[in-house]
This record gives C-alpha cells, structure tokens and sequence, in this order.
C-alpha cells in the first residue's frame, strides 16, 4: 500500500506540473489580477515556484506526511480545511445514498428474484432502468419541477431546511440503485438451486427460513460491492451538489480544476485515491470476516 | 409465493410515502412587509478584503467605501464631502467627513485613509494593472479630516479610479495584520451600509443593515446571498419565491435565453441597465492571414451583427459599431459604420487575392486554403452560438471558419500567447473603460496586446495611450482618444459586435431595483419590498 500511495503522490503532483498554465500566473489570474511581469514574478516566489520540481515535490510530500496540503491559491485557507469543512455535507448526501441503496437495492433485488418474469418483476426493473438511464441533472430538475415546484414539498435546493437533502439523495440514489438491484436479484436467482437450499427444503424448513437463507448469502457480494462505491459516491457527486446548490467536495474539487487551484486539485486527488485504496483494503478484509471458507487466508 | 401482486404494491407504495413523512417545507413567508431580500449568485462571496481580488465585487462595494463615487453624472463625493485638485494637477486634497464611523464604532479619520492608501502601496506589483497605483508618489495626513494624495504626473482617471470598487476602499485598520492588508485580514469591518453578520462557504452569507450608517439607511434589514451555482436551479428557485432577485452581466447569471422567455412571461419585473461593456471579436494582426489589413476589413463587412444581436442576444443589446459605445467618456468619435454587405466582402478578398476554389468551397492563395481559427470560452453557451453564427457568416464568403471552444484558463493563457486568429473579447465595462481598458492594451498578458502586435503603428499606440492617462488638458485629451480610436478602428483591430448590459430580474414586489455605473456592483442599499 505504501508504494502505491507514494506513487499517488508523485503522480497527482506532477500531473499538476505538466499543466501549460504557470501556476503563478493562474494563481494571479483567479484573484482577477492583471497578470503584470512583476505581478507574476513576485507570484512565483511566494508560491516558492522558483525552486526546481523535485525539491517542491519531496516539500509538498514532507508536509502531507504531517497532514499539510498547503495553501488554496484562491482562499488563501489551508486545503485540509477547505476539504474538512465540504467534506460533512458531501458525507451526508453519500451516507442517506448510500442507506437508500442498501435497503432499496437489497429489497428490490429480493422481490424481482421471487417474482423473476412475473408483471412485478418487470415493473420495477423497467422503472429502475429508466431511472438510471435518465441522466442525473436532468432528473434532478425533473424532480425540483415537481416535486419543490409542484407539489411544494421540499426547498428547490440548499440545506438551510433540512429537508433539503432528500432530492439529492433521491436523485443520486436513482441512478445507482439500478445496479445494485440488478447485483442482488442475480445473486438471488444463483442461489435458487445452490445445495444448501436442496438440503434446506430435505430437512423440511419453511420457505420464509429459506429464503433468509438466500437473501443472507446474496448479501454478501451485494455489501462489498457497496462499500467499493463509497468512495465513488463521495468523489462523484459533482453534478447534484451542483444542481441543488450544496457546498460539499464534488463542487470543491471541481471549481479547483477550473481554476487551476494546484493545491487543491492535488490534496484532493491524493485524499480521494487514500480513500480508494482504504475502502478496498476494507473490502478484501469484509469479504474474509462474512465468508467463513476465507478466514484461514486472512 | 409469499405476497400476491396487490399486497407487494401496496407495500411498495408504502415504502415510497415513507421516504416523504415530515418532508413538508415550510410554509411560505408572505411578501407583504417583507425586509430580508434573498439575491442568488452563482458564486460564493469569498474573500472580501478590499485591497485584494479574490472576493466578489457587489459583496465587497456592500461593507467598504470609497472617497468619491463613479455616477452617471460623473464623480461625486462620498467619504470625502469635497477635494481640491493641484493647478498642476499632481496634488489631490480631500476633506473628509466627519460624522462617520466604522461598523465596530472606530472613527474614520485621515490616519485611516493614509493607512488603508499606504496598504493598497505597500502591495504596489499586485495593482499594477491599475495606473494610479503605479502614479501615486505621495500619501499625507494634513489634519484629523485633510488627506493629501500626492502624483508623479497629472494622471486624469485618478478620482475615477478612486472610486472604483476596488482596491481603494476602506477597512478598519483593526483588521489590519501586522499592520498589512496584503496577506489577508483578520475581519471585514468597513463603513458602509451593510454588515457582514455571517458566512457559510460556498452556500450564503448573511448582510444585516448597519445601524450606525452615516448616510441614508437601506429600508431592508438583511439581504441573504445565496449560491446557487446551477443557472437551470437559481430559475426554478425564483418561481417557487425561494430568491426575489437575480443580477448580472454577460451570462454569468443569467442567461439570455432564460431571460427573455421571462421578460414575454411577464409574471416578474425585467430590468436592462445602459450598454456597460463591449462584445467584440478580437483580429489578430500579428497572425499570416489576419495580418493582412483588406482580409481583416473584409471579415468586418462579412459579420453580420444585427442578425447576432435579433437571433441570439434577442434584441437585449445594441449591435456595435465601434468598439466603445459612444456614450463613454471619449469615445463620442465620429467613425466611419462597416454594415454587413457580403458582396463588398467578396470584392475584397479578391482584391487581397484570396480566390474562390469551388471545388473546395473555401477561397485559398498559392496553395493555401483561407482558414481561420477563432477561440471561444466553452462555459459561455452565447459565446458558442455567437461563434457557430459567425463561423456561417463566413462561410458564405469562402471563408473557413474553425470554432475551438476552450476551458476558460485555457483560453486566458491563450490571449497571453497571442496564438489564435480570431478570439471573442469583452471590454471591462464601465467605469473601467475606456482609460483602464486602454492602458490594459500595453499590457503583454492581454490578447488586445498581442492581437496589436502586427500594426505598423504600435509602439506609437502605446506611447499615445501612455501620454493620455497623464495629459492634464481635457481638450488634448479627446484629441488623442479620437486619435487612437480612429487608428484601431481604421486597423480593423475589432469586429465589435454589440453592447452588452446587465440585467436583473426580480419579483414584481421589490422595488428600487436599479444600476450602478459598474457592471460589477449591484445597489442594495436602494432596494425594498412593497
């Protein structure tokens, strides 16, 4: 894990070198200062650009290891807190996504598998998949012209009332619950002629018993594929955060590309890649702790 | 089975009604008597600190002041009641004030004004941009209320430039640190009509009527800034009376389309400021083909820009014939039109033997196709349309137009190389043009300056432009401007295009609603609710 992330490092730091933009230039540019030869120059040296690359590389990694991220070149505030004051709400709006999926995906998946070709199986996957295939920004309007606009139950964007935060998730729910539905009811019908269920119906248990039984061990891929896109859910929120006016990470991250905030761009690339690695660590150590057969390479 | 079709539906819809209990918003909050104004923007307020340039102007113009104000009728006192000018125009003397304080109750005095002055000076290389930054050689207390302001030559938009929205404002030098300003404040107390009471990043900020204010008091108590960075979202918010207002210039807030199906709706209040700045195409002379001096006229009679201006601005603005509205200080030049006259174009890419291969379609010389490249901000849909128009404009005339829409950094380093034939351009606006943006010209960061490049005369522009922003005489100074304006129009430096304007629409019970001189500050202070 240790090369894997100092190899991060060095990439989300030289990736922002390679940028035709001279940092200093940009950083003058954001501010929206005329770009003057001595504006530029004196730029340069705050930012400490007129030392070569590798010195201002292992500089930027001595302070990571200490947790410093440096300077947003437009706020002039540390990147640690400008991620850690976007990071709550964007951790609010992948957390009820995430609790929508779980609960809906793993009960949808369980009704189409035991009504599989029947009208209400085919119900709610044609829902479900002209949900997901709707792009979100546009079923993130569709839902604040009906629901906030019409109907006049929720706030059309914000989260100065808290209800504010339903759209959101509800939009962002709908174009991943597909999947994992999908994910759930496969595993589901694997399981309808597995041994163990011709062994449960032979000692005489009761449908209900066995179908527990199935939905347990359908659970498993379903929760570790889950906790693979946590991550996902967290880095990739940029258009409804956008959409419903939400000042979390996605909207960071993005208006840093945009303006080229270097520091930004890197502190996030590095956080979100730790996060990846951290969650598939997880993952792999989940899947051993559920399935028992796995435990002795643990 | 375990559930029967009807039982599962139920249950499903049980589930979905389940999602919404205890979701009903708030009811709304009546109109009448209202005194909070909620105003979205598509961007945070930011860093505020007046003597730099990362916070948005309208918030900053809301908390800080400046000596004199830009109007239309020209400039006028604010902090300072009166000035006296030098006979030799290098002196500046202002008599302050005296019933006005800063927010947190500390006087603003001469010392205040020296200290706020000696800040903006003291971070000379970062408001270079600004000619008076560079001009000012001296900054004296005469007394408790007498400021002196001292040049090195007569430079003339001095007072302009004072009253601009930035840097020249003034904070309480508490939130001074280390008695700088330049490495950020530690508050933003200032002395105008608006406190700034809270801030969330990136969501809103809260501005609360400043009782101790010295001129007239806004009649609203509060005005919430809320971000709102999706156009689409900031609309539906204004019909469901989450904002009462929307303000803005060049699309960044609205968009021309949205805005005129709102203004035909006729269930809000539409409102159109004078033309502020100029939407021109930038030819750049510097580059082979663009270089040549009849192609660059033929292009200006080959644009057509009422079409633009009816198709796709909607009659929002005036088509353009010279690159400054002749409404500006100076720019009242009389200037030969170039319409639209397609045949007259042909003749004269003719003339620059430039001849039509119908076999390709396009006109081509010695081999060579005349292809151009003209550079856009993708972000801005009415830059693409603009683009996508002319590009058929041009078409017509054998002209192959490529359209290369660009990341907005993109296209700013760009301007700075100088490497396109074509790109869009917009001038400052008001109160900035037409000195700033003329001094911006000598400026090698700015695409003006490298689209200028390939002109005979260019060393002689930059001297002129030099010689003006200090020529002390008013007579000798509309000589030149005329002197120059007539050159770069003569050059065909420009295609201007139209005048552009800043709009607002809001709910038809809010009242007063109105610009200022700068595109960049929205009045609040004169707003109210019915």
């Amino acid at each position: 894990m240790l090369p894997l992330l100092l190899g991060i490092s060095v990439v989300s730091f030289t990736l922002s070198a390679l940028s035709p933009s001279d940092p200093a230039e940009v950083a003058l540019r954001v501010n929206d200062i005329t770009p003057t030869t001595e504006a530029i120059a004196q730029m340069r040296e705050e930012l400490g650009l007129n030392a070569s690359l590798h010195v201002r590389y292992f500089s930027w990694l001595l302070g990571v290891l200490k947790g410093d991220f440096g300077v947003s070149y437009i706020t002039k505030t540390p990147v640690v807190h400008e991620i850690a004051n976007a990071l709550p709400t964007t951790l609010l709006l992948a957390g009820i996504t995430l609790g929508l999926v779980l609960v809906w995906g793993a009960f949808l998946g369980v009704v189409c598998a035991l009504y599989r070709n029947r009208f209400l199986d085919r119900a709610i996957r044609s829902v479900i998949f002209f949900t997901g295939a709707i792009p979100s920004f546009w079923l993130a309007l569709l839902f604040i012209a009906f629901f906030s606009l019409t109907l006049d139950l929720f706030p059309t964007a914000g989260l100065e009332e808290r209800s504010g935060i339903i759209l959101p998730s509800l939009t962002l729910f709908l174009s991943y619950v597909a999947t994992y539905m999908r994910l759930m009811r496969s595993n589901m019908l694997q399981n309808e002629h597995a041994p163990y269920i011709f062994y449960a119906r032979a000692r005489g248990l009761s449908e209900i018993r066995i179908i527990k039984h199935r939905i347990i061990n359908a659970l498993h891929p379903f929760v570790i594929a889950l906790g693979m896109s946590i991550p996902k859910l967290i880095a990739g929120t940029v258009v409804i955060e956008t959409i419903f006016a939400l000042p979390g990470v996605g909207r960071l991250c993005v208006s840093a590309i945009f303006s080229r905030d270097y520091p930004m761009i890197q502190g996030y690339v590095f956080l979100m890649a730790l996060l990846f690695l951290l969650f598939n660590l997880l993952a792999d150590v989940s899947v051993k702790l559920i399935d028992p057969r796995l435990r002795g390479e643990l | 089975m375990l559930f029967g079709k009807k039982e599962c539906l139920l249950v499903c819809s049980a589930l979905v009604l389940a999602l919404f209990t205890g979701c009903q918003s708030k009811p709304k909050e009546t109109k009448a008597g209202k005194t909070e104004l909620v105003y979205a923007s598509t961007k945070d307020i930011r860093n505020i600190n007046p003597h730099l340039y990362g916070g948005e102007m309208s918030a900053q113009n809301m908390v800080f002041e400046s000596l004199v104000i830009n109007t239309p009728e020209g400039v006028k006192p604010w902090l300072a009641e009166r000035w006296e000018i030098s006979n030799d125009g290098k002196s500046y003397t202002f008599y302050l004030r005296k019933d006005v304080k800063f927010s947190d109750g500390s006087p603003f005095d001469a010392t205040v004004v020296k200290k706020n002055i000696d800040a903006v000076i003291d971070n000379r290389a970062r408001h270079a941009w600004l000619e008076l930054v560079n001009q000012i050689e001296g900054s004296e207390v005469l007394d408790s209320f007498t400021y002196k302001l001292t040049l090195k030559n007569p430079y003339y938009p001095t007072l302009s430039e004072l009253a601009m929205t930035r840097p020249f404002r003034f904070i309480a030098p508490s939130c001074f640190i280390e008695g700088a300003t330049k490495n950020g404040v530690s508050c933003y107390v200032g002395t105008g009509a608006w406190i700034l009471s809270e801030h969330e990043k990136n969501a809103r900020a809260l501005f609360k009527r400043n009782s101790s204010y010295w001129g007239e008091k806004p009649k609203l108590e509060q005005v919430k800034w809320r971000v709102m960075p999706d156009h689409q979202s900031v609309l539906l918010a204004l019909q469901k009376g989450e904002i009462d207002l929307i303000f803005g210039a060049d699309g960044d807030m609205i968009d021309l389309n949205a805005f005129s199906v709102l203004q035909k709706e006729g269930k809000y209040t539409t409102l159109l400021s004078q033309p502020t700045a100029s939407r021109a195409i930038l030819l750049n002379t510097k580059q082979p083909i663009t270089g040549e001096a009849k192609v660059r006229e033929a292009l200006q009679h080959a644009i057509n820009k009422e079409m633009i201006v009816s198709g796709i601005l909607n009659h929002s603005e005036n088509s353009a014939n010279t690159l400054f509205a002749p409404t500006m200080p100076y720019c009242d030049v009389p200037l030969s039109r170039k319409l639209y006259d397609v045949q007259k174009a042909k003749a004269l890419l003719d003339e620059a033997g430039w001849m039509m291969d119908e076999k390709l379609g396009y006109r081509s010389k010695e081999g060579k196709i005349l292809s151009l490249r003209l550079y856009f901000n993708a972000n801005n849909a009415q830059e693409k349309a603009i683009s996508e128009y002319i590009q058929s404009n041009l078409k017509e005339v054998g002209v192959e137009l490529k359209i290369i829409g660009e990341e907005k950094q993109t296209f700013l380093d760009r301007q700075k190389s100088g490497d396109f034939d074509l790109q869009y351009a917009l001038s400052w606006g008001t109160p900035y043009d037409p000195q700033s943006f003329v001094s911006s010209w000598r400026m090698a960061a700015h695409g003006d300056h490298q689209a200028q490049l390939g002109l005979e005369k260019k060393a002689w522009l930059d001297a002129q432009i030099q010689a003006i922003l200090i020529e002390p005489s008013h007579e000798k100074r509309t000589k030149m401007y005329a002197e120059i304006l007539s050159y770069i129009h003569d050059a065909n430096v420009y295609v201007p295009l139209s005048y552009a304007r800043t709009k607002a629409v809001f709910t038809p019970k809010l009242k007063g609603v109105s610009f200022n001189p700068s595109q960049y500050e929205i009045p609040f202070e004169k707003m109210f609710f019915e």
